[in-house]
């Protein structure tokens, strides 16, 4: 039997969640690394930059790659050509942009790398090609800046 | 700390203030910006910096991205040498694409004149799908002093003039 975490959500919601995909973030691995294991035990750790909406979509996604594909790695080389992403990545990130938005913060403030990478990616074929004006209007920014 | 808690509930509405000026995609930190732009080539980031003030700083900022990102100069070169200008000696990695096929004598002296003011700079040079002599090669690499790697991909290189 594995060992269950508890996670609290900016909207107070609790989640139990496996220690081995809740080590996936870099924040909660060293939070438990300092705090101690057993300690933890007890303890909810409280994430207030994350809505339990996102929570469910990191945990998906974590649960996902733990067991399945495992997530690239950031520290390789990058490769320029390689903007392509699984199409299990594909499906998932399916989303509105606002969520798309939430899950890139809380993969960077969780500090889960592969989940950053694929976010990102799928942010960088939004971009690529457009003109500054259709990323503006791609992205919804409001901007009247123009660089000097 | 009270005066922790203070600093970020200002900053939380200095945030809030901005996103809803200019769109929630204008508020991503920084190295965040910098990640996507690692997956981009060099005219993508550049456009995608001119869209508003964050996407325009991580760009400045990151020396990371200069020496990452791919720029690419294309046939078309004039553009694409006059971005390079605008940010001298930050680029390190260049791909050279369809060059020689339709260039004018006056046309290559203006590439090299321009090559040679960041060509120092360069660490990664690639050739792809160019019609290039060994001496106009030659003519390229002379002034690459940090050079690490060439490549010569899908190119016709013909043997001397």
């Amino acid at each position: 039997m594995s060992k269950i975490i508890k996670l609290q959500t900016s909207d107070g919601e609790i989640f139990d969640v496996d220690v081995e995909v809740a080590t996936c973030s870099g924040l909660i691995k060293t939070m438990l690394e300092v705090l101690g294991m057993d300690e933890s035990d007890k303890e909810i750790v409280s994430l207030p930059n994350v809505s339990s909406a996102i929570l469910k979509k990191v945990l998906e996604w974590t649960k996902y790659h733990k067991d399945n594909a495992p997530p690239p790695e950031l520290d390789e080389p990058t490769d320029i050509s390689s903007l392509e992403i699984c199409s299990w990545d594909y499906n998932f990130l399916k989303v509105d942009q606002g969520t798309l938005f939430e899950i890139i913060l809380a993969a960077n403030y969780l500090d889960i790398k592969g989940l950053l990478v694929v976010t990102c990616k799928t942010v960088a074929n939004m971009i690529k090609g457009k003109s500054p004006e259709n990323i503006r209007k791609t992205f919804n920014i409001k901007s009247g800046f123009t660089p000097a | 700390a009270p005066s922790v808690l203070k600093m970020r509930k200002s900053m939380d509405i200095r945030r809030i203030k901005k996103q809803r000026l200019e769109g929630f995609w204008s508020c991503l930190p920084e190295e965040v910006i910098c990640t996507f732009y690692e997956y981009l080539n060099f005219r993508d980031v550049e456009a995608a910096s001119q869209t508003c003030r964050s996407w325009y700083a991580a760009f400045i900022n990151n020396s990371k991205i200069h020496r990452n990102v791919e720029f690419v100069i294309h046939r078309n070169h004039s553009e694409a040498l006059a971005a390079l200008s605008r940010y001298p000696g930050r680029c390190k990695r260049i791909t050279i694409e369809e060059f020689g096929l339709d260039t004018t004598e006056i046309e290559w002296e203006q590439v090299l004149d321009c090559w040679k003011l960041f060509s120092d700079h360069v660490n990664h040079l690639r050739f792809y799908k160019c019609r290039i002599n060994e001496r106009q090669i030659e003519s390229f690499l002379c002034s690459c002093t940090s050079l690490v790697s060439l490549t010569v991909d899908c190119c016709d290189c013909a043997h001397g003039d």
